[in-house]
């Protein structure tokens, strides 16, 4: 990637002279500084949105074109002017030419495998694909990437290196990346974890925040905007502002690193065993299945197949009124899964249905109860990470059975809807556990279900009417106390919802079953620090080996990976290849006499560039090298 | 006798003014039309956008993923009733509007989750009345009152004094002056907070709550206040002595009646009218708040409201807040016209 780097660098004169080529040839004359076609001057539309610094970067590329000779005609407008014309308009109808695009992740991806399919090549992410056809190696290269057509991680590896060869080559979508995510915090407010795509907005921010010199307090959190979108753990929660509550209260089965993308373990440890892309493991005959249609678990029955199993080991603990959580939870959430994405069921709600989810159910073979706290759930599917096939089969429960069951009544008897396009269609509420209309009618059901000490379907057998009865009361005390429904598990519970002061108070929950600290390791992303030493100079046809160590806190780091490029004079990559670990955190680079003697004197650069395995960030170093006759 | 006639043609005339301007609202806010390109082609793109990035399509055939998403797009845009052509939707905007069925927002939603229109409104009015409506109504007193003296002492030191404090503060918006009061009060004195309805938490008790409210509105109602107030003062002075250079009056100083008695009687309650009439309008624009003095000082009022509402182009909320507003304002000018009427027959016979 560095080495793309360096071949796609600035060079104004570079640029300006493949354009003058191109447009010479296409007959365009250079009059007085001015590109001219037919007579007529060159203009480019050039759409800029005003509502960030795009404004600033369209203006720097707008100045740059017309250095080169372009007329520019620089179009300030801000999304809902610019979107219908660059989105909605035929490119050939020439509206516009280019356009300051947007695009942020909010947390850190280890697998961006769709992005070179959907940003290069898919019709579905602009107009201009409906009428440009990439080069058919690139739409190649990206469909095999987003359809996930290899078999092992190095295969993937390939595929993406020559995706970014040819998506840079082809530059439809040219990328200028912020790699700073600014927040402001409190000077007396220790380091907190943050996402290194998504900054603050990490599960792990407010869960490790902390006070200097002190333990606990109150921490006051200011968001943009509150309440943009209902607290309904199925399909709510659909704005950024909104995720700090979800993410304070709840806990999910597992989560990526904030620094590595990769799936790590928060309610549930996990095991995966995985016969590979093409192989199969057996699913138990008497492991379970949802039938939608009749609202149980049935078992599969024999010769079933998987090509995946995953052991999640739970740390089941209690629920924020104290209920226990329980395996009946767990089927609950489940069961409500397949009821939602299941076209007859009266849940279903193709947009409260997310890519993960729509593949999970369609991948899903059966779940093994091997104890009250451990269950193997079989998946036909393959992931070289391990740890994306334990997020794809990751089950679990964000509220207990009993809240599930009250949502799931009220969208059924639609009453409310999970989803805000589905509150639309049906001209109901969008569901929310916290406030608006959707209390009074989840708290009608709750009584009527309270007088009943009812137990749904998905979960009878698995729920006694004891404890179904100590459910119904616990829910209805946490909801005469604090006013809503939104019990959960997670280290923080919802105290009050204040919408005319637009606040939410969160406090914490003492009986949650992790230390305060757990977290705490995160709140440094382990970047290794890199030191290259060698010698300044070398003979042509002489050995030269270079010694590179890898430490972090001032101890040896050896989880990390060391490349590195050998540049020419004029910056052209000569030698590359990976540093050979010699010891705890010591590498060496070594180029042969072959190689040296292949060189010709002058000032060479070694760049290298190390990745620790636990955080997704480049650390390079470069350093100088002469070499000269021998 | 009634003057029925007049009234009803009074009556008349404000109603057709009233369903004119709801009409021509209806239109405008959504731009002729225009906005149903935008909203069809934002939900294309945001169906699009999803289908691609979702990897169950991944090795769906073309033509089958084009066809569910144009299911797709189909379906949002019957739900939102995008289907049926605008100058047909246009009439059933207008009827709702006319008969305050308000409906559902397109984007935004109230704190506590809701898209119809009128929780939208309702949500951020009770911010506004006790902000606005208030520092109105206080500005309104105060000039007022300052006005009386200054018809008395016209010309005086006083009177100029009062007029150049009207003339400099009136010409200020009051959002400039909320900015330099944060600066001193809050930022510099630290005695108010800069900003925002609440403290964070906010009080527990329900008498804690509302001193929370009074204290954070202390600054916004003194820049409205110190905004309006000389404006108050210098039109209400100048209808006072405007109604005490008339013949009736000279003529009550010239009998020799007490000048408390000429004031009262002769001078402030032909004045009353007017200035009631100025009253009752401002009350009624100060419902729809302010919306720069509003985000200046982060308060959630109606002003804000409008504002969001038309940069996201959410005609129904637009459409809302205008819509009652048309009501409240043709309601309050009725009001004043028939109560005028009954009270003055020279008005009823010049129309």
């Amino acid at each position: 990637m560095k080495a793309l780097e360096l071949k796609y660098a600035y060079n104004f004169e570079k640029g300006k002279k493949m354009i003058t080529e191109a447009l010479t040839k296409a007959g365009a004359i250079l009059k007085n500084g001015k590109w001219y076609y037919n007579g007529k001057p060159i203009v480019l539309k050039f759409f800029i949105r005003i509502e960030d610094y795009r404004k600033e970067i369209g203006d720097y590329v707008a100045s740059q074109l017309e250095k080169v000779g372009f007329t520019v005609e620089k179009l300030y407008r801000p999304a809902r002017d610019a979107v219908p014309i660059v989105y909605g308009s035929d490119p050939r109808e020439g509206k516009w030419h280019l356009y300051t695009e947007g695009w942020a992740y909010t947390a850190i991806s280890a697998y961006d495998d769709i992005d070179p399919d959907f940003f290069c090549t898919s019709p579905y992410s602009g107009a201009v694909f409906k009428v440009y056809k990439p080069p058919e190696e690139l739409v190649e290269v990206a469909k095999k990437l987003s359809a996930a057509k290899y078999k092992s991680l190095k295969e993937r590896n390939e595929l993406v290196r020559k995706a970014a060869e040819l998506a840079l080559e082809d530059s439809v979508r040219i990328w200028l990346v912020d790699q700073i995510t600014p927040f402001a915090y409190s000077s007396n407010i220790e380091e907190m974890v943050y996402d290194l795509y998504g900054g603050p907005f990490s599960l792990f921010s407010l869960r490790t925040i902390k006070f200097k010199g002190k333990v606990g307090g109150m921490v006051k959190a200011g968001n943009m905007r509150m309440f943009t979108s209902a607290y309904n753990p199925i399909a709510g929660f659909t704005w950024l502002y909104d995720v700090f509550v979800f993410y304070a209260v709840s806990d999910p089965t597992v989560f990526p690193h904030p620094h590595t993308g990769k799936y790590i373990p928060v309610r549930a440890k996990f095991q995966v065993r995985t016969a590979g892309p093409e192989g199969v493991l057996k699913v138990p005959p008497t492991a379970l299945k949802y039938n939608v249609s009749k609202r149980k678990w049935v078992e599969v029955g024999p010769n079933v197949t998987a090509k995946s199993v995953v052991r999640f080991i739970f740390t089941l603990g209690k629920w924020h009124d104290g209920q226990p959580v329980t395996l009946a939870d767990i089927l609950m959430s489940l069961a409500t899964t397949f009821e939602i994405a299941t076209p007859n069921s009266t849940l279903y709600d193709p947009s409260a249905v997310t890519p993960t989810t729509e593949t999970f159910v369609k991948t899903f073979k059966g779940i093994s109860i091997v104890a009250g706290n451990v269950y193997d759930v079989y998946v036909d599917y393959w992931h070289p990470d391990k740890s994306y096939i334990a997020n794809l089969a990751s089950i679990g429960a964000t509220v207990p059975w009993e809240v599930q069951a009250l949502m799931n009544v009220a969208v059924a008897d639609r009453k409310l809807a999970f989803s805000d396009t589905r509150a639309e269609e049906w001209k109901v509420d969008w569901l929310d556990l916290t406030k608006g209309r959707s209390l009074d009618i989840l708290k009608s059901y709750m009584e009527k279900f309270k007088k009943e000490n009812y137990i749904p379907p998905e979960i009878k057998g698995y729920v006694t009417p004891e404890e179904a009865r100590a459910r119904w009361r616990a829910i209805s005390y946490w909801f005469d106390k604090y006013g809503h429904f939104y019990v959960s598990d997670g280290p923080f519970y919802i105290a009050k919802v204040d919408t005319v002061a637009r606040q939410v108070i969160m406090k914490a929950f003492r009986e949650y079953p992790f230390r305060a600290d757990r977290w705490a390791y995160l709140i440094k992303p382990r970047v290794p620090s890199i030191v290259v030493s060698g010698p300044s100079e070398a003979t042509l046809g002489s050995r030269v080996v270079f010694n590179v160590t890898s430490t972090f806190e001032g101890r040896p780091y050896t989880r990390v990976g060391v490349k590195y490029l050998l540049l020419s004079p004029k910056g052209v990559v000569i030698l590359r290849g990976d540093a050979k670990a010699v010891g705890m955190g010591v590498f060496t680079i070594e180029f042969s006499p072959e190689e040296t003697s292949k060189l010709t004197p002058g000032a060479y650069t070694l760049m290298v560039i190390g990745v620790g395995e636990e955080a997704a960030t480049p650390i390079i170093k470069t350093t100088s090298i002469v070499f000269v006759p021998g | 006798m009634v003057p029925v006639k007049y009234f009803a043609k009074t009556v008349a005339i404000r109603l057709l003014t009233l369903i004119i301007a709801i009409y021509i609202t209806v239109v405008i806010a959504n731009l002729g039309g225009f906005i149903d390109r935008i909203y069809i082609g934002q939900i294309r793109f945001n169906v699009e956008s999803e289908i691609a990035r979702n990897p169950s399509f991944a090795n769906l055939p073309e033509n089958l993923r084009e066809k569910y998403i144009n299911e797709r797009v189909q379906a949002i845009i019957r739900s939102r009733g995008l289907d049926k052509p605008f100058i047909f939707r246009s009439f059933i905007y207008f009827r709702d509007a006319l008969t305050l069925n308000l409906g559902r927002a397109l984007i935004l939603r109230s704190a506590s989750g809701s898209s119809l229109v009128k929780d939208i409104i309702l949500e951020r009015l009770p911010q506004t009345v006790l902000l606005f409506t208030t520092g109105t109504i206080i500005s309104a007193l105060l000039g007022i009152y300052l006005s009386l003296y200054m018809a008395k002492s016209a010309g005086g030191t006083f009177d100029k004094s009062v007029t150049f404090f009207a003339i400099t503060t009136s010409i200020v918006p009051p959002w400039f002056f909320g900015i330099i009061f944060i600066l001193i009060f809050s930022f510099y004195l630290g005695l108010f907070p800069s900003g925002g309805m609440f403290s964070v938490p906010p009080p527990s008790t329900l008498l804690g709550y509302f001193r929370d409210i009074l204290y954070h509105m202390a600054l916004p109602l003194l820049a409205w206040v110190f905004n309006g107030l000389g404006a108050w003062a210098y039109v209400s002075r100048n209808i006072l002595i405007q109604v005490s250079q008339e013949d009736y009056v000279v003529v009550a100083r010239a009998k020799g009646l007490p000048e408390r008695l000429v004031l009262s009687r002769y001078v402030l309650r032909p004045s009353l009218p007017p200035i009631v009439t100025n009253v009752a309008l401002a009350i009624v624009n100060s419902l729809t708040g302010a919306i720069i003095t509003e985000t200046v000082f982060d308060w959630p009022g109606v002003g804000r409201l409008l504002y969001e509402a038309i940069l996201s182009l959410d005609a129904p909320v637009v459409i809302g807040i205008t819509v009652i507003y048309a009501y409240l304002y043709t309601l309050t000018v009725l009001a004043l016209d028939l109560i005028y009427g009954l009270l003055d027959p020279r008005i009823r016979s010049s129309r």
